[in-house]
C-alpha cells in the first residue's frame, strides 16, 4: 500500500538488499591503481568503531537546481564495512524513471589498507525493473551486486541523475541506519536561480551540525554521528537522529509547475491538477449506489452502505506510474476494472459517495504502526498512503480503501491516531486519524479444560478481541486450517503437538468483535515429578522475558496503545488427584500497567485460574525503561507458575 | 459395431472440449461455494491445458475460480516469457443469474522490461470477486525446455499436456522423486505426447527440506538411451577422465614438490601425512567463493594461490597420488542443483577429493579452511557422487554420510535458595560439522557482536553469563572448546515444601522441534548430530531428594538414532546424564513418527522436575 516514489533509504536498502541476495555478480577484476589510503580501517576512530558494523566514511549530496524545473543530484557514499551486519550499508545503486535519467554512476572497492582492489564502471552496473511486488512501476535502477572476497573492505560509489521532476529532494539524513556510524556527511543545494525553498531541520544541534542557509546556496555538514542501537519501544529514529527536510516551494512533476506556499496551496493544487475530474462514474453504477441507499436517511448508515459495496467490488493492486506516483486513476476506470491502488480506490469511494451528496475528504497519511504524524510545519508532498475521512457532523469518519475485508469505520494500527493531511475541497488541513483508547482494546477469554494424569490435556476455549485487538484477528476468518492451525501454534507456543479438532470464528464487523470458538488436544504438558504432577493454570496466553539492557538506554519509552487481556480458566484436575500446593494470588502494579492472577478451588477436582493484565499507553523517560523490564519480566514469570497435584489417599 | 465405438468416442471428447471452450463457462462453476476434494483453497485452476510445439511454439490456456479474497493474488498474473505473440483474457462473474464476461483489454496488460532483453507480461484481471472465474489463453514463440512442471501453487483439477513436434531423441519422464497419477494418452503418431491428469494437488512444503523443487511433480524431457544408467554413468566418468578442465589437470607433472617435500620429511603414520597434505592447501590456496569442476590451468591457479572449489580439491587429489595414496576426484552436485534423478553430466558443479585408505573413504574438501578432514560441506551433502577413477572407472558413492557433530556439554551446579537461583559452571565442547560452522561464523562477523554467550542468553533470557572462554584452534581438525560460569534466575521453584529443578536448567528443550502430525517427504536434517548434557546438582543443605526423573532408554530401528537418560543421587550429588543422537542426517519419511515420538520423550524428559523436600 506504500506509494511513495523515494522511499526512505531504510526502505530502498531493503530492496538493494533483496537483489544482493537473488543475483550473481560477474565482476571484472582490475589491477590496483591509485593506492588510495585515506580509507584504511585504522582511519576509523574508536568512537565510530563502538556498536557498528559498518561506516559511513564519507556521504555527499549535492544538487543543482538549474531552475524550478531541472535539477541534477550528484551523489558520493563511501562506506566501509566492518562485519557482514554491516553489507546492507553499501550503498550500489542510482534509482530513474521517465523523469529522470543517470548520467554517471560508477564504484571503487578498497581492502582494509585503503588499497583499490576492484572498480566498476557504468557498464558493469545492472540495469533492471526496480519492481519488488508492485503490478505496474516504472522504476528502474542500475546496480551493482557486490560479494566480498575479504571484511572489512570499503566501497565508494559515485552516482549523478538528472530530473525533470523538482517535487522530491532527498532529505539530509547523515545517519540512516541503526549500527552504521557516519564519519562525515555534505549536503549542498547550489540554487542560482534562488528558488523559494523550504528546510525544516531536526536534532542539528544535538551533534554540532554546521548550517548555512542563503537564497543561492544551502548547505550543512556534520562530523563523527556514533553508531545508534535500536532499541524495543523506541521512536522512529527520524526523531532523534539528524534529519534535513528539504522542498522546494515552486517545482515541476511530471509537466506541471506547482508553487505551495501553505496548506491551502498544497490542497488547492491536490484538487485542481490531481483530483479534479476524476469523480466522473458511469449511470449504471450511479443508479447502482442509488438503489443501495433508497430510503436510508441516516449518512453514517448510507456511507457503510457504500463502502461496502465498493469492498465487494473492488480489490488492491499496487501501481507505481502515473504523476509522480501521486494522482489516482479515474474513478470511472476503478469502476470498470475493479481494481486499483490506494490512491484509486479512495477516490473512487469519495466519487460514490459524492453521487449520495455525502461529502468526503482525499487523506494522506504514514502508514504504519509506529504512528508517525504528518509533519505540520513541513509544507510539502509528504506521506505514502491515502485513505478516505468523511466528515460527519458528530464525528469523523475514516475508511481505509484497500482492504476488502476490514470493517466499515475501522483503521486498525496501520493509520490510526496520527496526523495527516485532508485535502479538503477548498485546501487541505492537517488533523488526527481516530485514536483507540485503552479501554476499548480488550482480550477476554474463557476455557473449560481437561488435564489428565499421561500429561495431555484438551477443551475449549472462547476469546473475543475488540478494538485495536480485532485488527490482530480478524484476517484469520476464511483462512485454510493449515494457516490458522501455524498461527495457533505459534500463539501458543508452550503446548506441544496442538491439535485444533475445531476452529469457529465469528466476525462481527458491525460491532467490530472477532470471536474464536476452539476445541483442542495438547500433549507433555504438565511436568511430572516423581509421583507428584506440575500444572501451570495459565495455558494459554503468556507474555515472554524482555533481556535487560547491557547499556544505558538511549531513548525514550513508547508503549503506542493501551490493551487489556482478561482470561478465565477452568481446570478439570486428572482424575484421581487433588492440588497439594497452589500459589497465593499475585498482584502487580505499576504505572505501565497491573497484573492480577489467582487460582481458586472450585470442589475437590476443579480449579478456576483467572488473569488480568492491561498495559497503558504512554511516553515514558528512558530511565523508566529498566522498570518496564521488570514489570514485564515479573509477569513473565508469574504467567508461568505452577500448582501441585499429588495422587488422593 | 466398430462405428458406434468411434462415434461414442467422439462424443465423449466433444462433451470434455465443450466443457473448456475457450470464452465459454457454466453457471454452476460460478455458482460453486467450494471444491469438493480441496474444500478450502481460496481458487483452484479448472483446469490448464498446454500445447507445446516442441521448439517452435507454447500454447497455454487455463481457467481459475477464486472462491474468496485469499484468491485475489491469483487474478494478478505474471507471464515470464519474452515471446509472447498473443494473449486473450477473460473475467466471468454472475450477476442476477446472468453470465457477465469482461474482456482483458489492453489497459490491464503491461508489459515490462525486467533487464536487458527479458520482458514480462503482467496481467490484472478485471471486476475480480469472490466467485469470478477467470481465463486467459497465450502463445509463446521459440519455446523448448528440458522439463515441464505440472504441480502449481494451486490444486489443479484437470490437466491436458500435449507436445507435438516429439524428437526421436526424447525421452518423457515424471519425477520419481515425487509421481504424479498422470495418464498417458495412446497416439498413433510417434510426434505426438499426451499426458492428463485429474485432482492434481498444489505443490507442498515442509520443514526440513533440502531441495523443494526435487519433490515438485514435473515431466522430465530427457535423452532417450537405450544403455543402462551404470553404463551411462561410467561414460560420463569416461568424459570427466578426457576433460581439459578435469582429467588433463591431474596429469599435469607436479607443479607442487617444492612446497610438499619439506612438509613430510619426517614420516609419520598414513592418514597424518594426508592430514598434512589437506592442511597445507587449506592454509595456503584461497578459495575464491565459486563452485566449479575443475580449471584449464592448474598449476597457474596453484601459483595464483586462489581458485574455486574444484580445483583446490584437484590440486588435494594429484598431491596425495603423488605420494603414492588412492585418491580420486568425485563429481558432486550441490543441494541447489537437486538430487541426481538421471544420470546427466551436466548436474554436477564441483569437485571434492576421495581418499581410499584400505575400505575406509574419505570425502575431503581442501577449500574450506576451518573443515575437519573427512568431512564436506553441508550444501554437497546430497545424495550420490561420482567418484572419478583413474583408469575411467566410476563408482556412484553417497555423499550424506559423516560422523555426527557432537556438542556435549558439562554442567556443575548448586541452588541459591535466597534468591531461587542456580550458579555454576559449564565445559561444553562442539565437533565436526558444528565446529566448522562455529569458527566459520566467528571469523566473519565481528568477536564481540556473536558468541555462543548471545545465543545463550538469548534463548534464555534467565540467564546471565560470565568468563565466557571460547577456544578455536586454527587447526581444522580440532573441537571448539568453550567454558563460562552462569547465574541462572528462577530456577528453582518454591510450591508448597518442596523445591521443583528442571534436570538440565536452561538447557535441553521443553517444545519438540517437530510439530506436524505427519510427514510426506524426506527430511534434511543437515547433518547427523549427538547432543549430550551430563549435569551435577549439589543437593543444598537441609534438603533430601524426593524424587528424580525417571530413566529412559530408547534406540530407535534400523539405527536411526537413540536417546537415553539417567538421574540418580550420589551421596550429596544428583547426577543427571542425557544423550540424544540421530545418525543420519536425510531421514525418510516413514521414519518421522518414531522420530517425532524420540524427541517427545525428550521435551518430558526436559520438561519433568527434580524434587527436593526440606528436611524437617
Amino acid at each position: 500500500m506504500i506509494f511513495l516514489r523515494f522511499q526512505s533509504k531504510k526502505t530502498l536498502n531493503c530492496i538493494q538488499y533483496f537483489f544482493m541476495r537473488y543475483f550473481i555478480l560477474l565482476f571484472a577484476f582490475t589491477t590496483a591503481i591509485n593506492a588510495n589510503a585515506q580509507y584504511a580501517v585504522d582511519g576509523i576512530s574508536k568512537s565510530l568503531k563502538e556498536n557498528a558494523n559498518a561506516v559511513i566514511r564519507y556521504q555527499e549530496t549535492t544538487i543543482t537546481l538549474e531552475d524550478f524545473d531541472v535539477m541534477t543530484t550528484y551523489e558520493r557514499v563511501v562506506v566501509t564495512v566492518l562485519n557482514r551486519d554491516g553489507m546492507f550499508a553499501v550503498r550500489s545503486y542510482a534509482a530513474y524513471d521517465d523523469d529522470s535519467s543517470i548520467k554517471e554512476i560508477k564504484a571503487y572497492v578498497y581492502d582494509g589498507n585503503g588499497e583499490q582492489i576492484e572498480k566498476f564502471k557504468e557498464r558493469d552496473f545492472t540495469d533492471r525493473s526496480a519492481s519488488s511486488g508492485d503490478l505496474y512501476s516504472d522504476n528502474r535502477i542500475k546496480s551493482i551486486d557486490y560479494f566480498p572476497n575479504q571484511i572489512p573492505f570499503t566501497f565508494e560509489f559515485i552516482s549523478e541523475t538528472k530530473s525533470k521532476s523538482t517535487a522530491f529532494l532527498p532529505q539530509w539524513d547523515p545517519s540512516p541506519f541503526y549500527g552504521v556510524s557516519t564519519q562525515k556527511s555534505v549536503y549542498k543545494i547550489i540554487n542560482n536561480k534562488e528558488v523559494p525553498l523550504l528546510s525544516k531541520k531536526y536534532n542539528l544541534e544535538k551533534f554540532g551540525a554546521s548550517v548555512r542557509e542563503k537564497p543561492s546556496l544551502y548547505e550543512y555538514e556534520i562530523e563523527n554521528v556514533p553508531a545508534v542501537e535500536q532499541e524495543l519501544m523506541s521512536p522512529h529514529y527520524t526523531q532523534f537522529t539528524p534529519v534535513v527536510k528539504l522542498a522546494l516551494k515552486q517545482f515541476r512533476l511530471a509537466g506541471q509547475n506547482v508553487s505551495i506556499s501553505s496548506w491551502e496551496d498544497f490542497g488547492k493544487w491536490m484538487n485542481e491538477q490531481l483530483l479534479n475530474n476524476r469523480d466522473e462514474l458511469p449511470q449504471e453504477t450511479i443508479n447502482e449506489v442509488e438503489n443501495l441507499v433508497e430510503g436510508v436517511t441516516e449518512p453514517k448508515e448510507k456511507a457503510r452502505i457504500i463502502y461496502e459495496y465498493m469492498q465487494n467490488k473492488t480489490r488492491y493492486i499496487s501501481v507505481q506510474v502515473g504523476i509522480g506516483g501521486w494522482q489516482p486513476s479515474p474513478a470511472k476506470d476503478v469502476d470498470k476494472l475493479g481494481y486499483g491502488d490506494c490512491k484509486a480506490l479512495t477516490n473512487y469511494t469519495k466519487a460514490l459517495l459524492k453521487t449520495q451528496d455525502i461529502d468526503s475528504y482525499y487523506t494522506i497519511v504514514i502508514a504504519g504502526a509506529e504512528k508517525r504524524d504528518i509533519d505540520e510545519e513541513f509544507i510539502a508532498v509528504q506521506g505514502n498512503h491515502v485513505i478516505l475521512t468523511v466528515p460527519l457532523e458528530e464525528e469523523n469518519l475514516f475508511l481505509e480503501c484497500t482492504s476488502q475485508r476490514a470493517p466499515f469505520n475501522y483503521l486498525g494500527d496501520f493509520t490510526d491516531d496520527r496526523k495527516v493531511i485532508m485535502i479538503t475541497n477548498d485546501g487541505s488541513v492537517v488533523k488526527n486519524t481516530k485514536a483507540y483508547p485503552a479501554a476499548g482494546n480488550i482480550q477476554r477469554m474463557e476455557a473449560k479444560i481437561t488435564v489428565r494424569e499421561n500429561q495431555s490435556l484438551g477443551g475449549s476455549i472462547t476469546q473475543t478481541s475488540e478494538g485495536i485487538l480485532y485488527g490482530d484477528k480478524y484476517e484469520l476468518d476464511n483462512k485454510e486450517s493449515d494457516v490458522i492451525e501455524k498461527y495457533y501454534k505459534e500463539t501458543w507456543s508452550q503446548l506441544n503437538n496442538l491439535d485444533l479438532s475445531e476452529i469457529n470464528f465469528d466476525n462481527n464487523k458491525t460491532d467490530v468483535v472477532f470471536t474464536e470458538n476452539i476445541s483442542f488436544e495438547a500433549t507433555n504438558y504438565i511436568s511430572k515429578a516423581g509421583d507428584r504432577l506440575l500444572l501451570a493454570p495459565n495455558i494459554f496466553n503468556r507474555l515472554g522475558y524482555i533481556t535487560a539492557p547491557k547499556k544505558e538506554r538511549s531513548q525514550k519509552l513508547l508503549i503506542n496503545r493501551g490493551k487489556a487481556y482478561d482470561d478465565s480458566i477452568e481446570i478439570t484436575l486428572p482424575e484421581g488427584y487433588e492440588v497439594e500446593a497452589m500459589f497465593n494470588p499475585i498482584e502487580i502494579n505499576t504505572e505501565f500497567g497491573s497484573y492480577l492472577a489467582k487460582v481458586e478451588e472450585l470442589g475437590a477436582s476443579k480449579i478456576k485460574y483467572s488473569r488480568k493484565f492491561s498495559l497503558f499507553d504512554g511516553e515514558y523517560e528512558k530511565e523508566k525503561y529498566s522498570d518496564f523490564v521488570a514489570f514485564i519480566n515479573a509477569i513473565t514469570k508469574e504467567d508461568s507458575n505452577k500448582i501441585v497435584l499429588v495422587k488422593r489417599e | 459395431m466398430k462405428l458406434i465405438y468411434s462415434v461414442f468416442f467422439l462424443i465423449g471428447i466433444s462433451a470434455i472440449a465443450q466443457d473448456y471452450k475457450f470464452g465459454q463457462v457454466s453457471i454452476a462453476i460460478l455458482e460453486e461455494l467450494q471444491d469438493e476434494v480441496f474444500k478450502e483453497v481460496p481458487a483452484k485452476v479448472v483446469y490448464r491445458r498446454i500445447l507445446f510445439d516442441y521448439g517452435e511454439e507454447l500454447e497455454v490456456q487455463e481457467r481459475v475460480k477464486i472462491y474468496n479474497e485469499d484468491g485475489f493474488e491469483f487474478a494478478n498474473w505474471e507471464i515470464p516469457f519474452t515471446n509472447i505473440k498473443y494473449l486473450q483474457a477473460y473475467t466471468y462473474n454472475l450477476e442476477d443469474g446472468v453470465i457477465k464476461k469482461t474482456h482483458v483489454q489492453k489497459s490491464s496488460i503491461y508489459r515490462q522490461e525486467v533487464q536487458g532483453d527479458y520482458t514480462i507480461t503482467k496481467v490484472s484481471f478485471p471486476k475480480v470477486k469472490k466467485g469470478s472465474v477467470i481465463e486467459i489463453k497465450y502463445r509463446i514463440e521459440r519455446v523448448s525446455a528440458r522439463e515441464i512442471p505440472i504441480q502449481y501453487i494451486l490444486p489443479i483439477k484437470n490437466f491436458r499436456l500435449v507436445i507435438q513436434g516429439v524428437r526421436p531423441w526424447m525421452d518423457f519422464k515424471q519425477n520419481p522423486n515425487y509421481k504424479l497419477d498422470l495418464v498417458e494418452e495412446k497416439t498413433d503418431n510417434e510426434k505426438l505426447k499426451i499426458f492428463t491428469g485429474v485432482n492434481i494437488p498444489s505443490s507442498k512444503e515442509e520443514p526440513y527440506l533440502n531441495n523443494p523443487s526435487n519433490y515438485q511433480g514435473k515431466i522430465f524431457i530427457k535423452n532417450k538411451n537405450e544403455k543402462s544408467d551404470d553404463e551411462i554413468w561410467g561414460e560420463i566418468a569416461g568424459n570427466f577422465i578426457r576433460a581439459r578442465y578435469f582429467g588433463e589437470q591431474l596429469r599435469v607433472k607436479p607443479y607442487f614438490k617444492k612446497d610438499i617435500t619439506p612438509l613430510i620429511q619426517d614420516k609419520r603414520d598414513t592418514l597424518g601425512t594426508a592430514k598434512i597434505v589437506y592442511q597445507y592447501l587449506q592454509q595456503n590456496i584461497e578459495y575464491n567463493g565459486r563452485y566449479g569442476t575443475g580449471t584449464y590451468d592448474i598449476e597457474q591457479r596453484y601459483k595464483d594461490k586462489k581458485a574455486n572449489k574444484g580445483t583446490i580439491n584437484l590440486m588435494l587429489v594429484s598431491m596425495l597420488r603423488d605420494l603414492g595414496y588412492k585418491a580420486n576426484p568425485m563429481a558432486v552436485a550441490c543441494k541447489h542443483q537437486g538430487e541426481l534423478l538421471f544420470p546427466e553430466e551436466q548436474m554436477f558443479n564441483v569437485t571434492i577429493g576421495v581418499l581410499q585408505i584400505g575400505n575406509a573413504y574419505y570425502l575431503l574438501d581442501a577449500s574450506e579452511k576451518h573443515l575437519k578432514f573427512g568431512l564436506i560441506p553441508l550444501d554437497l551433502m546430497n545424495d550420490y557422487g561420482l567418484i572419478v577413477l583413474e583408469d575411467g572407472r566410476s563408482i556412484s558413492y553417497p555423499t550424506r554420510d559423516a560422523a555426527p557433530s557432537v556438542s556435549n556439554t558439562i554442567v556443575t551446579t548448586k541452588l541459591n535458595l535466597e534468591d531461587n537461583s542456580a550458579f555454576g559452571s559449564a565445559r561444553a565442547q562442539i565437533t565436526n560439522h558444528l565446529a566448522w560452522q562455529y569458527k566459520e561464523v566467528l571469523e566473519t562477523v565481528d568477536d564481540e557482536s556473536f558468541s555462543m554467550k548471545e545465543i545463550l542468553e538469548e534463548t534464555s533470557p534467565l540467564l546471565s553469563i560470565h568468563e565466557f572462554k571460547d577456544k578455536k584452534s586454527e587447526d581444522s581438525d580440532e573441537a571448539v572448546q568453550i567454558t563460562y560460569d552462569f547465574t541462572y534466575k528462577d530456577a528453582v521453584e518454591g510450591i508448597g515444601d518442596n523445591l521443583y529443578v528442571s534436570p538440565f536448567l536452561f538447557l535441553g528443550s521443553v517444545k519438540n522441534k517437530f510439530d506436524d502430525d505427519d510427514r510426506e517427504l524426506p527430511l534434511d536434517l543437515d547433518n547427523p548430530e549427538k547432543e549430550v548434557f551430563n549435569v551435577t546438582f549439589h543437593i543444598p543443605e537441609g534438603y533430601n531428594v524426593e524424587s528424580l526423573p525417571e530413566g529412559k532408554n530408547i534406540v530407535l530401528e534400523d539405527n536411526l538414532g537413540s536417546l537415553t537418560f539417567n538421574a540418580s543421587q550420589q551421596g550429596l550429588l544428583i547426577q543427571l546424564r542425557l544423550s540424544v543422537q540421530i545418525n543420519y542426517s536425510y531421514i525418510p519419511a516413514r521414519y518421522y513418527s518414531a522420530l517425532k515420538e524420540l524427541y517427545n520423550v525428550y521435551t518430558q524428559i526436559s520438561n519433568s522436575k527434580i524434587v527436593l523436600k526440606k528436611l524437617s
